[in-house]
């Protein structure tokens, strides 16, 4: 009979792999490191003309500028104002509609399958409509951010109702708990991990659309900011409003995810401890 | 009225029974899964109901938990009844203690519940998520759940069917010490004939929707499992379930 022997890799020390795992997130930073650096490059050589796209220092500089006169904090202040707005609307009332249908025979019938043809709709595309209905005010604006975030709540926190084990619903009737406590202790509490998947997708496509609508008919904003920065062909300011959507939807969806945390501890996840 | 002549004349059965099921019919479409079952269950009578699968043991467990309320006959139970199933359906997103008290509200049953938890052996659990119990601790979670409901009547549909062996047995020993302090009636369904045996006072057989056996246990205090009365009555159910000596 041949043998083969194992390999002993010795014991795993748990945080010389911590370490490793820290290094790792380190690693992931020198691919956009590079491109900055190529980019930088490229626009001090001439390679990128200053018109098609500002070198990344020029950009800096820019963003430096706008921050000091305060233009830029004024408009993040009126774009984030107006996402919150329309986030909470709009996940207000997909909540509540996921909820209706959910539990009422007569709720679902009623909410689900014009929900679900709305559904069909790009929020975008609601654009000319909205504005004869709202002008270009405020109220165009939030309302389709209400109108784009209100379905990805509404479909993931109705599928999670939906969903939920009719097993649990057994177990409510031999404890006795009533319909009331049937729903407050499981159902609710049941759809919330849907509810949260709902409520991130939400946060994503409320920056999708607010960038839209401010570049079309605004005043203010960063969208608004962009916009008149093409006017007169400053790609460093078109730049450093792109930087801070993007940073937005990192942070937004960072919080949301802290938040889910911090709401669904019992949640089995590869993150718990 | 035939029972109430029964019982005068029973000189053992002094207070009613806690389980009266007369004629217990039940089908589901074509299906006649219950066909006029007959059933006692004296008070603090430990009842073990075997079957083969599709029997229709579960229905019968179901109808006297008032799970399946559309059934024909006659079946009076106690008001005060507690399941506990196969899996022990803990509410992933409430801690032990509260699983343990769903349902139930005030100081008074908040106390009953960490006692109870403590008598199954769960007394540092109380706080911990469901997802971290392993599978005999969830089902002594669940347990715990049904007794702290103080029941007359306590169901048990296969709950130690998932255990591992060595789990099983242990579960065996802390469900007959439960028993011995609480007193409630008991139908236990399972179709482990050994685990029926050791447990319960009394073995019923289902086959095909009737009540084809019921025999009394009785097995000597000293290692029951291993007296020869123990292993006549096993005999006798592998039998009555259709599985040929060859097999046993």
């Amino acid at each position: 009979m041949t043998t083969i022997p194992i390999k002993n890799i010795g014991q795993v020390d748990i945080r010389s792999v911590a370490a490793k795992l820290r290094l790792d997130r380190l690693r992931v930073l020198i691919g956009p490191v590079v491109l900055v650096a190529l980019w930088q490059i490229g626009s001090a050589t001439g390679l990128i003309p200053e018109q098609t796209l500002a070198a990344p220092s020029t950009v800096i500089a820019a963003g430096g500028e706008l921050l000091e006169t305060g233009r830029l904090q004024e408009h993040l202040l009126v774009s984030l104002g107006r996402a919150a707005a329309g986030l909470a609307l709009g996940v207000g009332v997909g909540a509540f509609l996921a909820v209706v249908a959910g539990l009422f025979r007569l709720g679902e019938d009623l909410i689900d399958g014009p929900m679900q043809i709305l559904r069909a709709i790009p929020a975008l595309a609601l654009v000319p409509l909205a504005i004869v209905w709202f002008g270009i005010g405020e109220e165009v604006k939030i309302f389709l951010v209400v109108f784009a975030t209100a379905f990805p709540v509404y479909v993931n926190t109705h599928a999670a109702i939906r969903g939920l084990d009719p097993r649990f619903a057994e177990l409510a009737r031999t404890a006795e708990l009533g319909r009331l406590g049937l729903v407050r202790q499981v159902i609710l509490p049941g759809a919330l991990p849907g509810f949260f998947t709902g409520l991130r997708f939400a946060t994503a496509i409320s920056w999708l659309v607010l960038v839209v609508s401010e570049q079309i008919n605004a005043t203010s904003g960063i969208g608004f900011l962009m916009t008149q920065a093409r006017s007169f062909a400053q790609t460093d300011v078109i730049v450093v409003g792109l930087v801070v959507y993007g940073l937005l939807g990192l942070v937004s969806d960072r919080l949301v995810r802290l938040i889910e945390g911090r709401v669904l501890p019992w949640r089995r996840t590869f993150e718990a401890r | 009225m035939a029972t109430d002549l029964r019982s005068a004349l029973d000189a053992d059965l002094a207070a009613p029974a806690a389980v009266a099921v007369r004629g217990l019919d039940k089908s589901f479409g074509a299906q006649h899964v219950l066909k006029g079952v007959d059933l006692d269950i004296a008070p603090g009578e430990f009842v073990a109901l075997l079957g083969r699968s599709g029997s229709g043991k579960s229905t019968l467990l179901r109808v006297l938990a008032g799970l399946d309320t559309e059934f024909d006959g006659e079946a009076s139970v106690p008001k005060r009844r507690a399941v506990a199933f196969q899996d022990a359906r803990l509410l992933p997103w409430k801690r032990v203690l509260e699983n343990v008290l769903l349902g139930q509200k005030g100081a008074a049953a908040k106390a009953r519940g960490v006692e109870t938890l403590a008598e199954v052996g769960l007394a540092d659990k109380a706080k911990a998520w469901p997802h971290t119990l392993s599978g005999g601790e969830g089902q002594r979670a669940a347990l715990a759940r049904a007794l702290v409901r103080e029941p007359e009547l306590l169901l048990l549909d296969e709950p130690f069917g998932a255990l591992d062996a060595l789990t099983r047995l242990k579960m065996h020993a802390l469900l007959r010490r439960l028993w011995a302090v609480h007193r409630p009636s008991v139908l236990l369904v399972t179709h482990d004939v050994e685990e029926a045996v050791a447990l319960a006072d009394r073995v019923m057989v289902l086959t095909e929707g009737r009540i084809s056996l019921d025999a009394r246990v009785s097995l000597p205090e000293h290692l029951p499992r291993r007296s020869p009365e123990f292993a006549d009555l096993r005999d006798r159910l592998l039998g009555e379930l259709g599985v040929a000596e060859s097999e046993r």
